[in-house]
């Protein structure tokens, strides 16, 4: 979230009991009363939706109470699946029936988000919108500017490394000059599978593979590239301002035009250089992001991350206690959450890993902005910047050409 | 054929169709369901479910999925069934011996589903006692089968062969010409074999994983009810409609060295 962006909140949070008051049928939601679960509604309920509803079942004080999905195998399947919970067919049906529920998650089809995120954000809901925000800066604009001058609610986009404790600490590290100059990024996504999936209803084959419909699909760069990007974007508290890109289809040729394979190069107005390399050809790696400096570079796995540090770099006091992990020919010291509680209960070692998922943390940070009442971890409008990054890059690959990213696009308005 | 390493080993799947291509999104979604339940079931990953719930249960119950409260309600009859010779909480017992990290050699560790409650009506689970620990390595391949299996049906495979790590597998239909899907069960010559044909195999035997204690190579088939490893070395087949079902039985048979009268009649022993 941006000064401004936190700003913005601020200033709309503050006629919030107004806002209340002129919509008495829900819940007072200044902050969720001890003792009372914070309900949520699941908008899509595919893979993505019943993931999130495990996540959401982690955390005390949370009820899924509806789900909503086009499909009615998906809409059965989790309905059955999930205690106590409602399901509705129809995105505004659950709107307009459950007023009890304050909170809205929307992990439907990227290109789908914006009229369920907009309906949910016109009904005075806390809205927690999967990245990509959209598949076209029009979209991602809409629901930024629906949430302008809306008080007293979260709007969180989900982009997840901001909630993440590993990402956290090496954002510390990387802001206290550990790294020092900057010298290049490198991020990847490599998985070795169709991305084509089985309709869960009878002639629903294209709705099912969206992803690989080049009408709504941003491809490999906005639906797996968007949360890495933001990733840079946060780190460096700068957007890149231009992309170049290739990419085609190298080893699923089943008549689809959507590249299984891509590499792009995001250049910052300081000429640092983001490489990113994504394919369905091939699991080596998998996914990971990389950011190398004239000190130490830093590699991070979403459930791990380590610092490799340059001879020449300077020792600092802690790093005699850091525990460190040989990784292929290099020796990395492991970033570990809360190292120093650990170290001192000779307990370092069980930090390694994080005992949630990515997705955990960043609903975790939605419910608390909700209990709270305080800015979302990544705002719509974050949101929207990593997703017009994402569009442009796609678009770079698709057309070969260089895309500019001017400032202006990374406005609402 | 079609491979996913999940679970500590490698899952293959065999699908015979005119058009392959047409069913490899349900072949690969059956494989991604695997992926999915190794997710939360595998306790060596702080972030599944089984680990949350090793660390968060006894201190309140945590409300799952019905599907994830089947498996455990399915863990508990048979637990009952098998007089507690199958049982989940093994976990801090596999600690002690050494098969998982952080074990403490000197104590017995805390072991018994009697500490589990499972609420029916609420779909939760909650530990009465501090230091249990769920394991699901004896059923957890099995279970993922099955989900899998579900996977491939309602995606209209009608001929295919699954396993996990050659000691959980399922047939769907058999191959054309054939009476069923042959299977080597392993052990000294000549080598058994069964046919399946829409059902479910599940192989346990002592000889598999072990550590040294005390000079000493053990099994990792452990007794829940003295935590002890199980000595003599053998080898348990068990067919039936549920992979998951045999998977569990496949164990406690292994540790019984007999059939309980709670064994399910609709599944068959092998003794290899």
């Amino acid at each position: 979230m941006t000064d401004t962006d936190r700003r913005a909140f601020l200033v709309h949070t503050a006629g919030t009991m107004a806002a209340i008051a002129l919509i008495p049928e829900l819940e007072p939601l200044r902050r969720v009363r001890p003792g009372l679960a914070l309900k949520v509604g699941v908008v899509g309920v595919g893979r993505h939706g019943r993931a999130i509803i495990s996540e959401l079942q982690k955390m005390e004080g949370v009820e899924v109470a509806a789900v909503c999905d086009t499909s009615p195998t998906h809409l059965v399947n989790v309905a059955s699946k999930t205690p106590g919970v409602e399901g509705f067919a129809d995105h505004r049906a659950l709107l307009e029936k459950r007023k009890d529920i304050p909170a809205i998650v929307v992990a439907t089809p990227s290109h789908l988000h914006r009229a369920i995120a907009v309906d949910a954000i016109d009904a005075n809901r806390h809205v927690y919108c999967e990245a990509p925000l959209a598949t076209t800066i029009d979209d991602c604009r809409a629901i930024v500017r629906a949430a302008e001058g809306v008080r007293g609610r979260v709007h969180q986009a989900g982009l997840y490394a901001r909630s993440n404790p590993i990402y956290q600490l090496a954002h510390a590290f990387f802001k206290s000059d550990a790294v020092r100059e900057l010298v290049s990024m490198y991020a990847q996504f490599h998985r070795k599978t169709s991305w084509r999936f089985p309709a869960a209803d009878l002639g629903k084959e294209r709705e099912a593979n969206w992803r690989l419909d080049p009408a709504v699909s941003l491809g490999l760069a906005g639906e797996v590239g968007t949360g890495q990007f933001d990733l840079f974007h946060w780190f460096r508290g700068s957007y890149p301002t231009r992309v170049r890109g290739s990419g085609g289809v190298r080893v699923h040729t089943d008549g689809r035009t959507v590249a299984d394979t891509i590499h792009a190069t995001l250049t910052w107005p300081d000429r640092v250089e983001l490489g990113y390399s994504a394919t369905l050809g091939n699991s080596y790696g998998g996914q990971y992001e990389l950011m190398h400096g004239s000190n130490a570079a830093i590699k991070l796995t979403w459930t791990h991350g380590w610092m490799f540090k340059e001879a020449d770099a300077p020792t600092q006091g802690w790093e005699v206690y850091a525990n460190r992990q040989q990784i292929g020919n290099e020796e990395g010291i492991t970033l570990i959450v809360d190292a120093t509680k650990l170290a001192a209960q000779g307990k370092l070692k069980e930090g390694l890993g994080l005992p949630y998922t990515s997705l955990y943390y960043a609903l975790a940070d939605f419910v608390k902005s909700i209990e709270d009442l305080k800015p979302p971890i990544t705002s719509l409008a974050e949101g929207m910047r990593a997703t017009v990054v994402s569009v442009l890059t796609h678009r770079a690959i698709a057309s070969g050409t260089e895309q500019a990213i001017p400032a202006d696009l990374l406005q609402a308005t | 054929m079609l491979a996913v390493a999940a679970m500590g080993t490698r899952f293959e799947l065999v699908l015979v169709a005119e058009e392959p291509e047409r069913f490899r999104p349900v072949a690969e979604a059956a494989l991604d369901e695997i992926e999915v339940w190794h997710q939360r079931l595998t306790r060596f990953e702080p972030g599944s479910l089984v680990s949350f719930i090793n660390r968060t249960a006894a201190t309140r119950p945590i409300p799952l999925d019905r599907e994830t409260y089947d498996l455990f309600a399915c863990c508990q009859e048979v637990w009952r069934a098998s007089e507690g010779a199958f049982d989940i909480t093994i976990g801090s017992a596999m600690e002690r011996l050494g098969f998982h990290d952080r074990g403490d050699a000197s104590e017995l560790g805390t072991v018994g589903m009697a500490h589990v409650e499972l609420d029916p009506d609420d779909v939760t689970i909650r530990f009465c006692r501090d230091g249990l620990s769920l394991d699901l390595g004896a059923v957890g391949k099995g279970h993922a089968v099955d989900c899998a299996v579900g996977v491939l049906r309602g995606g209209g495979v009608n001929t295919a062969l699954l396993h996990g790590g050659t000691s959980s597998a399922a047939a769907i239909g058999r191959p054309p010409g054939s009476e069923g899907w042959r299977v080597a069960l392993g052990g000294e010559r000549p080598v058994r074999t069964a046919t399946l044909h829409d059902n479910c195999l599940s192989v346990s035997r002592t000889s598999g994983r072990t550590v040294v204690i005390a000079d000493r190579t053990v099994s990792h088939i452990i007794d829940p009810r003295d935590q002890a490893p199980v000595g003599t070395t053998r080898s348990v087949a068990v067919i039936g409609p549920s992979a998951r079902l045999c998977d569990a039985w496949s164990t406690a048979l292994l540790v019984l060295d007999g059939v309980p009268p709670g064994f399910p009649a609709e599944y068959e022993v092998v003794l290899i």
